[in-house]
């Protein structure tokens, strides 16, 4: 299979944002021609976050949500505000084929599993969030404020038993920094479970993209900031992959 | 010509919908069993669980439909699941619940391929066994998978497979085609493929 760049699109109840750290958030345009243009500049697929759907009674943008699938024909992802199988049920109907849950999997494989035995491992999408006390990894929850005592790689192999169909594994120092991925770690987790794992956390220049693929099992990375910042897109990286012996899908194929 | 999706509760009835608006189709939702007269092709779009699709299908009389549309020769193309009901049984609810059973062979779980990750999640390429497809040359290769189980097609019935496991990812009986990615998914090469599947006449034999 090939190797896969996702571009990672953050909402605040629906405006596109960005930030460092979790932190700082700018709003940054509209999410529907955001789309067009990765959808166009062939991105393997898209993440969409709504960030700020926290607190009880935030609504999910249902019609922003087939909007945006309206004008894509590549796999969609959407994460944010899910509590309960009728919210990701309607996410499915919006044209998305995934669903991305963070904080409720840590606190909850009930419902983990609840959503695995309904839709299937394959649309489960489970975020781990990690960061570093005393050079030792540690899943971090709440939006990386709160850090827990669980080692990422026994919690990500707990989520492969249960069936969940993916990990995007980020980490919280580089997140939004443009700093380098943290390349040993990602491969570390890789070459060590049997689901997909999409690393994202401080992707910030064409190498990125090529050293964390090398002599690993890792499925994709997910950039945000580097395409929305930097005069980089899509198809330039994809070349660069190419260039560099990467397993990555091109455009005349 | 008329088109049909037949509706179910899966997720992506939504998107192939949207992938024929944007190809300019015209088609109908497919419901009840009235719905397929006068229908020259269908789509049956399909994610989630073997179990789950079969007891819709059986539920709405539609199971028995399908069949007799394929077994005339119909214009069918079954996406994901949709194409794994062309089968008997899967491996997914434990050989459980009956499909369509056009394809005499059963849906079987990717580790049997000694798969090395599961869910199959991405892009992939294509080996085609044929040259043509709905009379067309074939000018794409990639397309988007999402899967965990496999169709154990009879070699007869094998139009492509995946990667060096060679795992039956498009099946062919009749005039029916069963395909494991998602065209719908699969940007322009699938918007292609799709295109393709709608405006090919005759009836091909491969």
């Amino acid at each position: 299979m090939f190797k896969r760049i996702i571009p990672s699109i953050l909402l605040n109840k629906s405006k596109v944002i960005k930030g460092e750290n979790f932190r700082n958030h700018k709003e940054n345009g509209d999410a529907v021609s955001m789309v067009k243009i990765y959808n166009a500049q062939m991105a393997d697929e898209i993440l969409v976050l709504d960030i700020k759907l926290r607190n009880k009674g935030d609504k999910i943008n249902f019609e922003l949500l087939k909007k945006i699938s309206k004008n894509c024909f590549i796999p969609l992802c959407y994460g944010g505000g899910l509590d309960n199988e009728n919210e990701v049920f309607k996410v499915l109907q919006s044209g998305f084929e995934k669903v991305f849950i963070n904080n409720s999997a840590f606190k909850n494989t009930i419902f983990i599993k609840k959503l695995i035995s309904i839709f299937g491992g394959q649309a489960i999408v489970v975020g781990v969030d990690y960061g570093y006390e005393n050079q030792t990894p540690r899943v971090f929850i709440n939006s990386g404020k709160k850090r827990t005592e669980e080692h990422p790689l026994e919690y990500i192999k707990e989520l492969q038993e249960i069936g969940v169909g993916e990990i995007i594994l980020t980490n919280i120092d580089r997140e939004g920094c443009r700093v380098g991925l943290d390349t040993n770690f990602i491969k570390f987790i890789s070459n060590n479970v049997a689901i997909p794992i999409i690393a994202s956390g401080g992707a910030g220049s064409l190498e990125d993209f090529v050293l964390p693929f090398k002599n690993s099992k890792l499925s994709g990375i997910a950039a945000g900031k580097m395409l929305l910042y930097s005069d980089n897109n899509l198809l330039k990286i994809r070349n660069y992959m190419k260039q560099n012996n990467i397993n990555v899908r091109m455009n005349f194929d | 010509m008329n088109i049909g999706i037949v509706d179910s509760p899966c997720g992506n009835v939504f998107s192939v919908e949207n992938s024929l608006d944007y190809l300019g189709f015209e088609y109908s939702i497919l419901k009840k069993k009235s719905d397929f007269l006068d229908i020259q092709k269908i789509i049956l779009p399909g994610v989630g669980n073997f179990n789950f699709l079969s007891n819709f299908l059986k539920e709405k009389k539609l199971l028995d439909c399908l069949k007799q549309f394929i077994q005339s020769n119909g214009h069918f193309l079954g996406i994901c699941l949709g194409s794994q009901i062309l089968c008997n049984k899967s491996e997914e609810d434990n050989l459980f619940s009956s499909g369509l059973s056009v394809l005499d062979c059963n849906v079987l779980n990717l580790k049997k391929k000694n798969y090395n990750l599961i869910p199959n999640m991405g892009w992939g390429r294509l080996n085609w066994k044929v040259d043509k497809i709905f009379n067309k040359e074939i000018k794409f290769n990639n397309f988007y998978f999402c899967h965990s189980f496999y169709i154990d097609s009879p070699t007869k019935n094998i139009i492509a497979t995946l990667g060096q496991e060679k795992i039956p990812v498009i099946v062919k009986y009749k005039n029916a085609f069963g395909v494991q990615f998602h065209p719908e998914k699969s940007g322009r090469n699938g918007l292609n493929f799709i295109e393709n599947f709608l405006e090919w006449k005759e009836q091909v034999f491969v």
